[in-house]
């Protein structure tokens, strides 16, 4: 429920269906528009990254296992 | 063991983590002082097993196969400092705000063209920090300027292909956001002085809190974006629908972590 309509808004439809719909469409098309960027999800978001290479490295020599690093201008997390 | 690392951020380090990234690049043929993108698979020691400079999951792929025939599970143990290491990001503001940020171009590119097709569907993402007492006066229903300063200088920006260039003050044309009985609304006008890039937004938003504290603030900006930056390119053409989106941010989630990327090299100018 983000970006409900307030409660004047509630009002106005009582009175003028056509404000109403003005006063309401862009709140409706906002929430939308926000769940669907907050909401979505990509897959490297699921791995458990490292942000420092010696607690990386670390864990990696206790599990017996290479590093994997990923390396970008601007942080590969941030994610540009 | 999978770790991220912004090349700009690893090149300037002159400790114990800075060596072990100088040491890896070294061996991929990769200075300090140039172009050091790229999957890197090397052993607890420093040992380079494989590198490519791909993006690609098929390429990922083959380059992991070739490091794990290369790897040793059985090889002794390497003995590590056990010294505490030091944070590599700066941390968040104490008592302050994290916030996600979403972006994403809405349309304008042209879908024929083969060589764009994987900013079609891209997202930017980033993060908002705010101050703890750009915090608190939130928690009491007043939007500081810096916030309003912050937010639109350094995240109303097209990150979706890269690293943009951010607004400087004297780009910002208008700006009127308003916090009202927990309503967020606004608009802005951002534009470069050569009106080769620019931004044309309205807001929306809610803000709730709870004994004090914020506990939700949802916002989104969406409107006409132009424009593009030198590690940006590919842009539609003229005027196209951008929309970027802010909520709280999980602070156990690793990605989080991340500072914001207006404050690379200069967190103290971009909270001020």
């Amino acid at each position: 429920m983000l970006f409900e309509p307030p409660i004047f808004a509630v009002a106005v439809l009582l009175l003028s269906a056509t404000s109403a719909v003005q006063s309401g469409e862009p709140h409706a098309e906002f929430a939308k528009l926000h769940k669907e960027l907050t909401t979505a999800k990509e897959p490297w978001q699921a791995i458990p990254w490292h942000v420092s290479l010696l607690e990386a490295r670390a864990q990696a020599a206790k599990e017996n296992k290479p590093v994997y690093m990923l390396c970008r201008a601007g942080h590969p997390l941030g994610c540009v | 063991m999978p770790v991220a690392v912004d090349q700009h951020i690893h090149r300037h380090k002159k400790d114990a983590e800075g060596e072990l990234f100088a040491k890896v690049l070294k061996q991929a043929n990769r200075g300090l002082d140039g172009y050091s993108q790229g999957v890197y698979l090397f052993t607890p020691d420093g040992k380079l097993l494989a590198f490519a400079n791909t993006a690609d999951a098929a390429g990922v792929r083959r380059l992991t196969q070739i490091a794990l025939k290369k790897f040793e599970p059985n090889a002794a143990p390497i003995k590590l400092d056990d010294a505490k290491v030091a944070p590599v990001l700066p941390p968040p503001p104490e008592g302050g705000l994290v916030l996600d940020v979403t972006s994403k171009v809405l349309g304008g590119y042209d879908k024929t063209d083969k060589r764009i097709a994987h900013h079609i569907n891209s997202l930017g993402r980033d993060h908002l920090w705010l101050r703890k007492d750009e915090a608190d006066a939130l928690a009491q229903g007043m939007l500081l300027d810096t916030v309003k300063q912050r937010l639109v200088r350094y995240h109303l920006i097209d990150n979706t292909r890269g690293e943009p260039p951010m607004w400087r003050v004297d780009e910002i044309k208008k700006l009127d956001l308003m916090l009202k009985a927990g309503k967020l609304a606004g608009s802005v006008h951002l534009e470069t002085k050569t009106g080769e890039r620019g931004y044309q937004a309205e807001l929306l938003g809610t803000v709730e809190t709870k004994d004090g504290k914020v506990t939700r603030l949802d916002l989104v900006a969406k409107g006409d974006y132009w424009g593009e930056g030198t590690f940006s390119r590919g842009a539609p053409k003229g005027r196209f629908p951008f929309a970027v989106a802010f909520s709280l941010a999980d602070g156990d989630c690793a990605t989080s972590k991340v500072p914001p990327q207006g404050a690379r090299g200069n967190l103290k100018a971009y909270l001020k």
